[in-house]
């Protein structure tokens, strides 16, 4: 009589990997090449930002909130500054917030074309990385020419903006608007439609709504599930109201499905961003706010949609000149959080492709 | 800017239920104060209540006040569109209170960051530990009264 016996092997994946996104790391249990379970370990790029928080004042925490979220500066800036101007309660000049939202789709796309692109070079399709990094770079030299900055931006302040457009910004805007779609053209046919492509994310890590919701996931990843939420339609803020857009949705949540919502998103973000080019309204960019802010006391709790999902700024204020308590949370912190759900029985290659799927961004994840 | 609120009868039909439950007022999202006894079973009648249906957990956090810890916790429901946020006290010393886990698969990793930086032992959580700070750490930072 003989019984087969089975070794469990554990292995180590990241933090230092081209796949983890950053310093993620996951300890994997597999039998053979299938993974039974999955760990995640976070907190390698802990940088304690709300405690941080509490000894810099109002004002000098913008450039923090840079670097949660590195791959969409724009939003981050986006949603702190309401929070506090929530608080503050002082009202935002109309320019000023047509600037934030054009600003935020730009770095939403710029967003999207990263996780793209690493999806593409983690699914080894370097071509398909390149072509999306050449499209960001002409994102980031649109940030350069207004903030003189390419990805820390720094670019909103509590009140308005820093900077209006510069004379050379809205041609450039408007020969990136319409050379967009031939790009969405060239990657579809690079990428969308390729078969190994297709073969190694189709049906693979399929995340039902129910445990999409339970675990918090918001954002792409859970439209990608079947789920009409965005923050900017449902709860709108800015001037999100009066912009025409639709929310892309994707029924099946597998990993083709995380990844084509996110083209079908860059195509929405750039009607938005030609509305609001074309009904730019003339005037200040900053409202009165006094040079030492002192915020009221009390809390705000705002959310915005950011490119990962929902990105929320719980501020509480004694009154003073400093945050009392800021709580930041990071959708990618909740998406990353259902991982080791999705990786249980996937082969390893497979779960190369969910995790890339899910967007993690480990400035947001870690804080 | 609009969350949108719980609507009126549903804020007093919940006074109704639970004693030690307070409305706050506040401009922009609806906002309840409610004793530590009565937070699990409040935030199962938000779940499942037919008229609530607060189905996603948006938040969970905590203050600290220095005199005690105030627990947060902002819910948003996706089929009824309304937000509501949920404050609870608990004493500073031997802070603990009951996990939502149970309700609220995204509870597990909000409430390892809660006792990681806050230093809330969540009972009845499967599995407590440090999640963004190193397993050998001393201390929770975010107390008012940390010291490196």
């Amino acid at each position: 009589m003989t019984t087969a016996s089975i070794h469990e092997i554990t292995l180590n994946l990241g933090p230092q990997h081209p796949s983890t996104h950053g310093v993620y790391r996951s300890i994997l249990r597999l039998v053979g090449e299938t993974v039974t379970s999955a760990e995640n370990i976070i907190g390698y790029l802990h940088r304690g930002m709300e405690k941080l928080a509490e000894s810099r004042t109002f004002t000098q925490f913008i450039p923090y909130t840079d670097r949660i979220d590195y791959l969409s500066p724009m939003i981050c800036n986006h949603g702190y500054c309401c929070a506090v101007e929530t608080l503050l309660g002082v009202e935002i000049p109309e320019r000023a917030d047509y600037l934030r939202v054009l600003m935020d789709e730009l770095s939403r796309i710029a967003a999207h074309l990263v996780f793209l692109g690493t999806m593409a070079i983690d699914l080894s399709s370097t071509t398909g990385w390149m072509y999306c990094y050449r499209e960001r770079e002409k994102i980031l030299d649109l940030f350069e020419m207004v903030t003189g900055s390419r990805m820390t931006v720094s670019y909103m302040r509590i009140g308005g903006v820093s900077a209006d457009l510069t004379d050379e910004f809205e041609p450039a805007c408007r020969k990136f608007i319409a050379d967009f779609p031939a790009f969405i053209e060239e990657f579809n046919n690079l990428l969308t439609g390729n078969e190994i492509f297709l073969a190694r994310t189709v049906n693979i890590g399929a995340l039902g709504a129910e445990k999409a919701i339970a675990f918090g996931v918001t954002g792409p990843n859970l439209r990608a599930s079947g789920v009409k939420f965005d923050i900017r339609r449902f709860e709108p803020y800015s001037v999100y109201d009066r912009f025409d857009f639709d929310i892309p949705i994707r029924t099946k949540g597998d990993s083709f499905d995380r990844f084509i919502i996110r083209i079908d998103e860059m195509v929405q973000s750039i009607r938005i961003i030609e509305q609001a080019l074309n009904g730019m309204p003339e005037g200040p960019i900053m409202g009165k706010v006094p040079k030492l802010l002192k915020v009221p006391q009390g809390e705000s709790y705002f959310v915005v949609e950011s490119s990962k999902g929902a990105l929320g700024y719980y501020l509480v204020s004694d009154g003073g000149t400093k945050p009392y308590r800021l709580h930041i949370r990071g959708p990618s912190f909740l998406n990353i959080g259902v991982f080791p759900e999705m990786a249980a029985g996937w082969k390893i290659q497979d779960i190369i492709a969910i995790l890339a799927s899910l967007d993690p961004v480990l400035g947001e994840i870690d804080r | 800017m609009g969350s949108k609120r719980l609507a009126d009868e549903t804020v007093n039909k919940l006074l109704k239920e639970f004693d030690s439950l307070r409305h706050l007022p506040d401009d922009h999202i609806t906002k309840f104060q409610v004793d530590v006894g009565d937070l699990f079973f409040l935030l199962e009648s938000l779940k499942f209540d037919t008229s609530c249906r607060f189905d996603l957990l948006m938040d969970l956090t905590a203050v600290d006040y220095t005199t005690h810890f105030t627990m947060v916790y902002v819910l948003y429901s996706l089929p009824l569109g309304h937000r509501v946020m949920v404050k609870c006290d608990i004493p500073r010393i031997n802070a603990n209170i009951l996990s939502i886990s149970r309700l609220y698969a995204a509870a597990d990793v909000m409430e390892r960051e809660a006792y990681d930086l806050m230093g809330i032992d969540f009972v009845g959580h499967p599995n407590l530990k440090r999640i963004l700070l190193a397993d050998d750490f001393v201390g929770h930072p975010l107390r008012k009264d940390y010291t490196p």
